[in-house]
């Protein structure tokens, strides 16, 4: 069969390079198809994991104000977020962490803060307060506190999620950061500089004071178990910033020493679930309001992802196209090839009739006609593994323009609508839709998983190709051969003679 | 007495022509011996053709039996019949264009799964018996003489070393000298190397030199004494 083959595609080289030039063409569309169908789901997968899948439960800032009458001062309408709350998401479905957080604004006797500026004028900030917070996605530290106390001191569950030292932003430069290990100690964290300041160093003690509702002092002794220092912030700069307000002034401490602070067990600032994967945020949003008695109403889980929901929905719509775009190149080239072999197999009934009157099995006669095809398909794959790169970019950067058109055209947000807002930040009101893809684009944009598309030749791809221009080749080999060897020989014969 | 290779028993075909049923073999029945050679002779449309077609397994009667060695062709599997107890040569030779003469009989024994060290120098003496010089036999079969295709077709039904040769009007295509070559050789074949060749044929000349002739008339086939 194989000799056969051999001989038949060397007598018929005009055929051969027919269809060769047509497998090149179909093996390139392919790989494009593939090449590109991989790179969005490479890109997703990517953003997935760069973005993480965080969900808070936060105050619903919108219907807080909503609620509020003119005049009414803001701690009357704001309801704190209790651990009994938080501890009904922390075992649903798809939760693989969680972190709660509280802030509270403290003074010490036995430490300086460092100054943020020469004469601190706190006199502003007074009117307010101290559990008077604005909430933001879970990042308490940006709280915007209105005391006249030097210092903030930080409750988490475990620093381990911390964005600003996920980030880098913050350095750990001795000691270690609290784990949920250090629950119920008074360990704490604090900053170089403040560190170096007060001549403290891993082991040392100092005491932290704050006052409760009957004005009691609440005194707690702290260890530090770690330091770190600022790499960058997006708190520090501002003139009129207070000295609590200052990150070298954060004391990250355990939840319960927070709680202490507080002078409340119940009460926290924001707890931070971490999903297994954001595809689950939404199943899980859904699954917290339908089992738990949380009022919704009041508070609300913020899922942080829209940054991933506007990168992955450009992406979804490529990977939708790649997937069209490759069934097409499948039912073309498979009807293409078809056509071709239906017209140069009708010129081979002749070898059919020949082949079956000397006792040729039908099965080893359609095995020659598919060696022949896959010889030829086999030469094409390989010089399209070379080609399909070009071929793929080439389309990744017609998609992409594509793209970056529709992207420049909802980047085209008014100024006013933008101004006022921190860049930093991110909004998280998600009926302001406008506010926030100015901000998420920004982001998504820069993100660098999001800026190219690999399209890069994968083994997979390359296997991929193999197997979608196997089942081509035996398709387009099969339907025309079958429709021929269904007659008897003697019709197979009797056609050649007509 | 003569060992029977084939037999039909009984052996009707037709076929349709639009609501009509056409007959063309109806109970026709006979025996054909090895070491012997028979001719079918008839006009145009009297079911020549059909017999070597059914005797070479490539279609089955309509009604009766066609018998190998008194084993019923179709219990020994069409396909299976084909490839290790008969061999077929046709008037228009089908040949496989793109072989050479030696790699059309190489090909033949592949199919028919014989076992020879050197299929190639087989295929070359069986040639050479025949006429062809090396030279011809490696050249592009379609560059050859319809004489010398003739010869490669009956070379490859030779190569598969069967019993039973049928041949469809073998010298239809040929002059009278070649044609009395090929004459010559079915004669070998059946008188020398024993084996039983049917031919069908529209010349009464190449009628006359083989051992037996049939006339199909209506169907039936009828020995002509």
């Amino acid at each position: 069969m194989f000799k056969n083959a051999l001989l038949s595609i060397k007598k018929n080289i005009g055929k051969t390079i027919l269809f060769f030039v047509i497998m090149v063409v179909i093996a390139n569309l392919v790989i494009a198809g593939l090449s590109i169908k991989s790179a969005t789901t490479k890109s997703i997968t990517s953003i997935r994991q760069s973005l993480g899948s965080e969900v808070t439960l936060s105050y619903n800032t919108q219907n807080m104000m909503n609620n509020r009458e003119q005049g009414q001062a803001l701690d009357e309408v704001v309801s704190s977020i209790t651990v009994d709350m938080a501890d009904q998401l922390k075992d649903l479905n798809y939760v693989e962490s969680y972190n709660y957080t509280l802030s509270v604004s403290a003074n010490s006797d036995d430490i300086d803060p460092v100054e943020t500026t020469s004469t601190t004028d706190d006199s502003s900030d007074t009117s307010v307060d101290e559990n008077m917070q604005v909430p933001n996605n879970g990042d308490e530290t940006k709280g915007q506190f209105m005391d006249s106390n030097d210092f903030t001191v930080i409750g988490n569950t475990t620093m381990a999620h911390l964005s600003d030292f996920t980030d880098e932003n913050y350095v750990l430069l001795s000691g270690k950061l609290l784990t949920e290990d250090d629950a119920g100690t008074t360990n704490c964290v604090i900053e170089s500089n403040l560190a170096s300041d007060n001549d403290l160093e891993v082991g040392d003690t100092f005491t932290i004071t704050t006052t409760n509702s009957d004005s009691e002092d609440i005194t707690v002794t702290l260890t530090i178990v770690g330091i770190f220092e600022i790499e960058s912030s997006s708190d520090m700069g501002s003139m009129n910033m207070s000295n609590r307000q200052n990150p070298m002034n954060y004391i990250y401490v355990d939840i319960s020493t927070a709680q202490t602070l507080n002078d409340s067990t119940t009460d926290i600032t924001s707890a931070t679930y971490y999903l297994d994967d954001p595809d689950h945020i939404d199943a899980f949003i859904e699954l917290a309001e339908n089992s738990t008695d949380i009022d919704f109403e009041t508070y609300t889980l913020d899922a942080n992802d829209s940054i991933y929901q506007n990168s992955i929905s450009s992406l979804e719509d490529m990977q939708q196209f790649a997937n069209i775009f490759l069934w097409v190149v499948v039912g073309a080239g498979c009807a293409i090839l078809c056509l071709i072999l239906m017209l140069t197999m009708r010129s081979r009934f002749y070898e059919f009739g020949v082949f079956l009157s000397l006792g040729q099995s039908k099965i080893k006669i359609m095995l020659q006609q598919l060696i022949e095809v896959l010889i030829v398909a086999v030469v094409a794959f390989a010089l399209s593994l070379g080609t399909g790169k070009m071929v793929s970019n080439v389309i990744s950067s017609m998609l992409e323009s594509t793209q970056n058109n529709q992207t420049e055209m909802i980047m085209e947000i008014p100024d006013d609508i933008g101004d006022g807002l921190d860049n930093s930040d991110v909004i998280n009101n998600s009926s302001d839709d406008k506010i926030d893809k100015g901000n998420l684009f920004n982001q998504a944009l820069t993100s660098p998983e999001n800026t190219e598309l690999d399209v890069s030749m994968t083994t997979t791809t390359a296997i991929q190709l193999a197997g979608i221009t196997g089942l081509i080749c035996i398709v387009s080999v099969l339907l025309p051969l079958i429709y021929i060897l269904r007659l008897s020989p003697r019709e197979i014969l009797v056609k050649k003679e007509g | 007495m003569s060992e029977i290779v084939l037999t039909f028993e009984n052996v009707c075909y037709h076929y349709q022509d639009g609501t009509k049923q056409v007959n063309i073999l109806k109970e026709a029945s006979y025996d054909f011996e090895i070491g012997k050679t028979y001719a079918i002779v008839g006009a145009s449309g009297s079911g020549k053709t059909t017999t070597i077609v059914l005797a070479g397994g490539l279609d089955s009667p309509k009604a009766g039996r066609v018998l190998y060695k008194g084993e019923d062709i179709e219990k020994i599997g069409l396909t299976n019949y084909r490839r290790n107890h008969v061999s077929i040569v046709f008037q228009s030779y089908n040949l496989i264009t793109y072989m050479n003469a030696v790699q059309n009989v190489t090909n033949a024994m592949d199919i028919s799964r014989i076992k020879i060290s050197d299929k190639k120098q087989k295929a070359l003496e069986i040639l050479q018996e025949l006429g062809l010089t090396e030279d011809e036999s490696k050249r592009d079969i379609r560059k050859l003489s319809g004489g010398q295709q003739q010869s490669v077709a009956i070379a490859r039904a030779m190569a598969k070393d069967v019993d039973l040769i049928l041949c469809d009007e073998p010298t239809g295509n040929l002059d009278e000298e070649t044609s009395q070559g090929i004459i010559q050789t079915f004669i070998d074949l059946a008188h020398i190397k024993n084996k039983c060749v049917i031919v069908v044929t529209l010349s009464k000349e190449f009628a006359q030199c083989m051992d037996v002739q049939f006339k199909i008339n209506q169907g039936k086939l009828m020995k002509i004494d």
